[in-house]
């Protein structure tokens, strides 16, 4: 954590609508990346907070299993009850794992999706 | 001398409301002064690859010479780390968006954060460097309630040392 230093997320009060793209990614530090992506949105104070959208690289061809519950507990958080969109985009050229990341993130996003706020693409 | 005349001429036909400059040259005050016949740009996309400009007050120049500029893009854009004091005469742009992709945040970010430039609706940092953190730290502390929509793209990991970027944004 040598560039550790703070991008005071927490000061983001107004906030309508974020984007993360994670551009490249080393398979082994997918479930990190998950992580902190549900980290990074904890710290959002906004209240206002309408569309959430996610670029993420597609998983390897034979994931395991990856699971999103960290995000959903965030998410689910009241201040987040203003959210009419949330998307997951996945890239990459293979799209054979695409199938195993849709079906987890609905299934750990169940709430998300019930509300018909939850978007999962490919490319 | 060629480039500048064909935009002269241009410029009494043209009034575009985007204008890309890529690779322009940057340092030569003529062709600086030639920006001046485009005034009717909205969206301007600067592209610097391969320089490093000295002064940051370039930037206070590219102001005034696009003075209804409401979109403004930086690619491969660096400057040196040299100390800037703003000018309060200087015309400040109310910008729509602000979208900075491969750039060298730290100081460009600052001269954002002194000349008190905050884009009403986009603020975008695409492939910024770790290094640039507090910077992003600075500039969200001081205007973080008035950003209404924001696009953040990170490396995964960062090559050079394995320690994920996305730590750097806590």
């Amino acid at each position: 954590m040598v560039y550790y230093n703070g991008a005071n997320f927490q000061c983001l009060t107004g906030l309508q609508r974020l984007s993360i793209n994670i551009l490249h990614h080393n398979p082994l530090y997918y479930r990190e990346h998950i992580k902190h992506l549900a980290l990074i949105l904890d710290k959002i104070p906004s209240l206002v907070l309408k569309k959430i959208s996610f670029v993420i690289p597609i998983l390897p061809p034979t994931p395991s299993r990856v699971r999103w519950h960290l995000m959903a507990n965030v998410l689910q958080q009241s201040r987040f009850s203003q959210l009419t969109e949330i998307v997951f985009q996945f890239i990459g050229y293979d799209e054979s794992s695409y199938g195993y990341a849709k079906a987890w993130i609905l299934e750990d996003l169940a709430p998300l999706d019930e509300r018909g706020i939850l978007s999962v693409r490919y490319n | 001398m060629r480039l500048t005349k064909v935009l002269r001429l241009l410029s009494t036909h043209l009034k575009p409301s985007s204008l890309l400059l890529g690779e322009w040259p940057i340092f030569d005050q003529q062709t600086i002064a030639t920006l001046a016949l485009f005034p009717s740009t909205e969206r301007l996309s600067l592209e610097m690859h391969h320089v490093a400009v000295e002064d940051l007050r370039y930037l206070d120049t590219v102001f005034v010479n696009f003075p209804n500029i409401r979109e403004l893009r930086m690619e491969h854009c660096a400057f040196e780390n040299a100390p800037y004091t703003p000018d309060n005469q200087v015309f400040t742009p109310r910008l729509r968006s602000l979208e900075f992709i491969n750039c060298a945040v730290m100081p460009l970010l600052l001269y954002f954060l002194r000349r008190q430039i905050v884009p009403t609706n986009l603020f975008s940092l695409k492939c910024f460097k770790p290094g640039g953190i507090p910077a992003v730290g600075e500039y969200f502390s001081r205007f973080g309630d008035l950003l209404q929509e924001i696009q953040l793209g990170f490396h995964g990991v960062s090559l050079s040392t394995g320690n994920f970027t996305l730590y750097s944004a806590f």
